[in-house]
């Protein structure tokens, strides 16, 4: 289904519920993943995609055509899922410059819902050494393979700030995984 | 480093790049048929919520405020002795009571105690009260005594002063020169009357005794000024 399609009927306030629905089954399951991939577990992941949604539910009459979107609904997802993670730093006293790599790795470990061999938890571990917006760069680059118009779109980065990062996350994740074994 | 490299990064490590392409995350089984369910149920809750409460304008905003002056309130009063104002418990019950022993001098046996201010009003109207001052009849009769004396007093300083003095006026005008008659007329006097006289006398020498008596010149002087 088209994005304009479901903005039409959001629009009308019979098929709204309707439009909702759309949306749902359209961008759920991909936003899920965005979440999951950047706060790792499942629960926080579970309760964040569904207040991200009643978000775009109580806003989207307010969405500027300007834009796509699913960028808008990006954007959204991103800041929440930064917000959460930086309120449970405060709440476990982890400093908010910090990498997100120590209690959050207890988290991977801890969850039922992560099955990974040796090598997927070392790339994990590589992956929690990067600052959490140079992480989400490469999340969203490498794993959701958005383009970096749509990255620059969603963060608010340049083209050129967010190419040097992936840069970077690419040759600490390499050193980390050739320096461990 | 050259833009080239940037675009064309490449992940080297072969067992990286196998790494890569799997996904070691986990759902619960048939998670994201219900996560639609459960999005939709958490929705139509908050818009329940938001529609269901109504609260005044601006009062989330003003809601802290309130709370912190509650509190500083409480504070306030934890510190601040008792009113000086407060009254005694039951004061207005003995209030008249001890107005009226004070006042009336009624004993404490004649003044029923918690039985009503009627009954306390109508025992007090049986009561003789005294009355200060002097009696009526002494007033008159002093205003009378008053009166008497002040009617001697004239009686006997006005026959003192009728038969004291001999005034004899006609002695007393002719002993004033002329010119001094003609200057105090001239000063006091109307100018019609200074004229007129001055016509009257050719001669400022003249005796005025000739033409005008005494009595005649006294009468002009206590009624002509």
């Amino acid at each position: 289904m088209e994005d304009a399609e479901i903005l039409e009927k959001f629009a009308n306030k019979r098929t709204r519920e309707e439009a909702f629905t759309m949306l749902l089954n359209k961008y759920q399951e991909r936003i899920y993943w965005h979440v999951r991939r950047y706060v790792l577990n499942h629960d926080d992941a579970d309760d964040l995609v569904q207040d991200i949604f009643v978000k775009i539910w109580n806003n989207l009459d307010k969405f500027r055509a300007d834009a796509k979107l699913y960028t808008w609904i990006y954007r959204i997802a991103t800041n929440e899922s930064i917000t959460f993670l930086n309120k449970k730093k405060q709440m476990l006293n982890v400093s908010l410059n910090e990498e997100s790599s120590s209690y959050l790795l207890d988290t991977l470990t801890q969850t039922s819902y992560f099955d990974a061999s040796k090598a997927e938890l070392k790339l994990q571990e590589a992956l929690l050494i990067l600052p959490d917006k140079q992480r989400l760069v490469f999340n969203m680059k490498y794993f959701e393979d958005l383009k970096y118009d749509e990255i620059s779109e969603i963060l608010g980065t340049s083209v050129g700030a967010l190419k040097t990062s992936y840069h970077f996350a690419v040759k600490k994740i390499e050193k980390y995984f050739s320096e461990t074994d | 480093m050259k833009k080239r490299e940037i675009d064309d990064i490449q992940i080297n490590d072969p067992l990286l790049k196998e790494t890569l392409k799997g996904n070691p995350f986990l759902v619960p089984k048939d998670y994201f048929s219900t996560l639609r369910d459960e999005t939709i149920l958490k929705k139509n809750i908050s818009t329940l919520g938001e529609t269901s409460f109504i609260v005044p304008q601006d009062y989330q905003k003003n809601l802290t405020q309130d709370i912190l002056s509650k509190i500083s309130e409480e504070k306030i009063k934890e510190f601040l002795p008792a009113s000086e104002s407060a009254l005694p418990p039951a004061y207005f019950n003995d209030l008249q009571k001890r107005i009226l022993s004070k006042t009336v001098g009624a004993s404490e046996d004649d003044v029923v105690v918690d039985k009503g201010t009627k009954e306390i009003a109508e025992q007090e109207t049986n009561k003789p009260v005294r009355r200060l001052g002097i009696p009526r009849w002494a007033s008159y009769a002093a205003a009378a005594s008053i009166a008497v004396l002040i009617s001697l007093f004239v009686i006997l300083d006005g026959d003192k002063l009728t038969t004291g003095q001999n005034i004899n006026p006609s002695a007393h005008i002719s002993s004033v020169p002329t010119d001094e008659i003609i200057s105090y007329l001239s000063y006091y006097s109307e100018a019609g009357d200074l004229l007129y006289l001055s016509d009257q006398f050719d001669d400022l020498s003249v005796d005025l005794t000739e033409d005008f008596s005494s009595q005649d010149i006294e009468a002009y002087l206590e009624y002509g000024i």
